[in-house]
């Protein structure tokens, strides 16, 4: 089990007016080599999630063991923590200071006490994984392009090696082709064997990628299941505030319009025009409707 | 982050009703009247004051209170120090090389409660009165000074976006920050130089972050038309009230007294 | 004549740099709502800059309103008639609080007191703000700021609004409620919409999408002719909408919908008609 979470609770600012709770009896496990998708409106709590995941938050209460190591312990070593979970922050490109792009990779395995050497080897290893070319490896990181920054920093947790991955709303302000960019590299990490968690907005993104979602609502997590029972619940979606993906929500209409057959794990695009062609049998037929 | 000096506390009360250059004037004498004082009584009185206007406010005295936090260390090192390095008068304390007089710990309290009376009534300055209210004022006050080619509305301007942006790089340290320690980052520990060392990480993101804001925000301006203060008119022109003129009597009343007193 | 005209217009910020504009042409009428979609480089917010006289054309013309952004005594005049709102909602708002903010442009213009009031009472309601007026902005939500951003604007009563990427940083909520009052003030305001932006289903709403590559215009048209150019669209480093995709899906199994579909409404109704059909 990479990682067990057990009644989580976090209350922002306790015993001022300004008092929040921020999660609230929150309990879920995530396996080894999952790809978890985390999702919620803006205040749902899911980013003070993530942050206890990788240790830079303590609960209120409750539990958060990750790889056998329990992470509310008092003195546990941060250190440890961070080899086990890496987390990359929305719009991560903020984040970087150094004069080039490879010695901003390499901060992150610096600090984790890995020789010099050491550090640079896997801050090459990374920046090839994020397709950044090695021409760019002593530019300045301030002179790269909005996406090939994205990429950098994505990087600098990479350069980490942790088990587990988290990336806070990594398509965030990107175009459609920088979005595919990093989704790409978001398969590529995953099928490296490293677990991932991908908080979004984006329902699209999560069903292109995930096999597991969870949709955080007020501080609690609602729902918790495969994208296909996830998406056929739409009523518990638009009650957190959120909006199914298209497809799912066309398969929800054609289903509530008498279109039986069309399964309620039809969500991307290719699987719902297969079970609606199969659905009209409509090999050969040519006419044009709108 | 939990910090509320310079924070507006929005309110009805007449603290926020008064003229803000009313209001910058009389804190000016609230604080000449605080170096006035100098008995117990005076303090007594002042403090006194100082409460009563915080209830009149209406913002919490919590909240008040919670402003002098981070004033909190300041005052106690003056405190020692005073108490310390202050000579003459009757010894109290005498051990090895620790010496405190009675005229030490006098002057050490004066200092500490001079301290706390000074935040406490500028705290009520920007507690009660909006940043561009304020700003507003200064601008109003400092105009006579333009006619000597000094710059009173850049001035103001230039305070006013600094108030505006303070909440917003303050969360910008604490993400930047948090992003850094994901990334392993150790703020906390090592020695002075390995410690300001350890800052880079997280100034150099936050000073380039201010400067896309800056550059970003002057186009914003320019766009809604911005060129100086020349030709500006303001939706809430100042007046001088009977308000203002009752707080004047008060505090000419309150300064009278630390004089006397 | 038209509200806001581009001809042949190319712009460089430096002397020897690239042009992030090249030759791009194109009219806007007066109550019109036109999306111009590009990626990230693409040059479209250059062009957005190009419009109200931040940015001057290296060549070519800007005229918005029978005024030429080049005459430098009609800066003011220009940028007043054509507001601009940005991307980043942090970094546009001036005043610690929101009627002080959407006073700002106004008492720039040096408009009398009562009027600013009055103007700035109105336009925070339009935008659905009225609530917060005396809010501070950093207590807002990012869609709630836009819209005081777009308050500020619209208080100075522009004939066009042209908005930079104003959604590209919010989350849905924030971007639906954005595009809500949008859609709104240019319907019942009759303000005219350029809205940057490279978002698909947000250009489908426009009455006109012209895409930019490049630096380049690349096509123009309403949006079912403009998405039915797949090949065009990929190109330009953009996206179909996820409807229009699933139309083409569709046509591949035989399933012969229009290739123009754009929303999940009519997607319904077209497979309904397909069904009754049979």
């Amino acid at each position: 089990m990479a990682i067990e979470v057990t009644h989580l609770e976090h209350i922002y600012m306790p015993g001022t007016p300004f008092e929040k709770k921020a999660l609230d009896d929150v309990s879920f496990s995530i396996k080894d080599g999952e790809f978890v998708g985390l999702i919620g409106h803006t205040g749902s709590g899911k980013s003070t999630l993530v942050m206890h995941l990788n240790g830079l938050l303590k609960p209120s209460s409750g539990s958060i063991v990750v790889d056998g190591l329990n992470l509310s312990d008092k003195d546990v070593d941060l250190r440890e923590v961070r080899k086990r979970v890496g987390l990359v922050f929305q719009y991560p490109e903020y984040q970087l200071f150094e004069e080039s792009v490879v010695k901003d990779v390499m901060f992150g395995p610096l600090n984790l006490a890995l020789p010099e050497e050491e550090a640079r080897v896997r801050a090459a290893e990374a920046l090839k994984m994020v397709g950044l070319p090695e021409s760019v490896y002593d530019k300045s990181p301030f002179e790269l392009s909005g996406g090939q920054k994205r990429r950098a920093a994505i990087a600098g947790v990479l350069a980490m090696k942790s088990n587990t991955l988290i990336l806070d709303e990594p398509t965030a302000g990107l175009d459609p082709h920088g979005r595919d960019e990093i989704l790409s590299i978001m398969r590529d990490i995953h099928a490296g064997g490293t677990t991932l968690i991908m908080v979004s907005h984006s329902m699209t993104d999560v069903s292109l990628l995930c096999s597991r979602i969870l949709v955080m609502n007020h501080a609690h997590l609602t729902l918790d299941g495969t994208p296909e029972a996830v998406f056929s619940d739409g009523d518990a979606i638009r009650a957190a505030g959120l909006e199914p993906p298209p497809c799912a929500q066309l398969a929800e209409r054609l289903r509530a319009d008498g279109w039986t057959d069309i399964p309620t794990g039809a969500y991307t695009k290719d699987a719902l025009a297969d079970a609606i062609a199969a659905s009209l049998g409509a090999e050969g037929r040519t006419d044009v409707c709108r | 982050m939990q910090i509320t000096i310079g924070q507006y506390f929005p309110g009805r009360s007449a603290l926020h009703r008064m003229d803000p250059r009313a209001k910058i004037l009389l804190t000016i004498a609230m604080i000449a009247a605080v170096f006035a004082a100098g008995t117990w009584l005076g303090y007594v009185m002042l403090f006194a004051f100082a409460f009563a206007a915080i209830r009149i406010s209406g913002v919490g005295m919590r909240f008040v209170l919670r402003g002098l936090k981070p004033i909190f260390f300041i005052v106690v090192l003056t405190f020692l120090i005073n108490i310390f390095f202050t000579t003459g008068g009757t010894a109290l304390v005498h051990w090895k090389f620790i010496n405190i007089t009675d005229k030490g710990l006098y002057a050490a309290t004066r200092m500490a409660l001079r301290l706390i009376l000074l935040v406490l009534v500028t705290q009520l300055l920007t507690l009660t009165t909006s940043s561009i209210a304020l700003t507003d004022a200064i601008e109003a006050l400092l105009k006579p000074l333009s006619k000597i080619g000094f710059p009173a509305h850049e001035m103001a301007m230039m305070m006013s976006i600094a108030l505006r942006f303070i909440p917003t790089l303050l969360e910008e340290t604490d993400k930047i920050m948090k992003a850094q320690q994901a990334r392993g980052a150790d703020f906390e520990s090592g020695n002075l130089i390995g410690r300001a060392r350890a800052m880079l990480p997280l100034l150099v993101p936050l000073f380039v972050s201010a400067f896309r804001r800056a550059d970003e925000l002057a186009m914003a301006m320019e766009a809604r038309c911005y060129r100086g203060g020349q030709n500006r008119t303001r939706m809430k022109s100042l007046h001088f009230t009977k308000l203002d003129a009752q707080a004047a009597l008060c505090v000419g009343a309150v300064l009278a007294l630390a004089v006397i007193l | 004549m038209s509200i806001i005209s581009v001809r042949n217009v190319s712009y460089q910020y430096h002397e020897a740099g690239d042009q992030a504009v090249r030759n791009v042409s194109f009219d806007v009428e007066e109550g019109e709502f036109v999306a111009v979609l590009g990626s990230n480089g693409s040059g479209k917010s250059t062009l957005a800059k190009l419009i109200n006289a931040l940015f001057i054309p290296s060549e070519g013309t800007v005229t918005v309103c029978g005024m030429d952004t080049r005459d430098e005594t009609k800066t003011w005049d220009v940028r007043a008639a054509c507001g601009m709102v940005f991307q980043n909602p942090d970094n546009q708002i001036v005043a610690t609080i929101v009627e002080e903010d959407a006073a700002f442009g106004l008492e720039n213009l040096g408009v009398e007191p009562a009027e600013i009031r009055r103007r700035v009472d109105w336009a925070l309601d339009a935008v659905g703000m009225s609530d917060y007026a005396q809010s501070a902005p950093h207590m807002l939500s990012g869609g709630q700021k836009q819209r005081v951003a777009i308050a500020g604007v619209v208080a100075m009563k522009p004939r066009v609004i042209v908005f930079d990427e104003s959604t590209a940083m919010l989350d849905p909520v924030g971007r639906r409620e954005v595009m809500q009052v949008v859609r709104r003030l240019n319907k019942e305001e009759g303000i005219t919409i350029l809205w940057i932006t490279h978002f698909m289903d947000e250009a489908a709403l426009a009455d006109r999408i012209i895409i930019i590559d490049r630096g380049e215009k690349r096509c123009e048209g309403a949006p079912r002719a403009v998405f039915r150019q797949t090949g065009l669209i990929r190109e330009s480093a953009l996206d179909v909408p996820e409807m229009t995709a699933l139309a083409a899906a569709l046509r591949e199994r035989g399933v012969m919908v229009s290739d123009d579909i754009l929303t999940v409404d009519e997607m319904e109704a077209a497979l309904k008609n397909i069904r009754a059909v049979r």
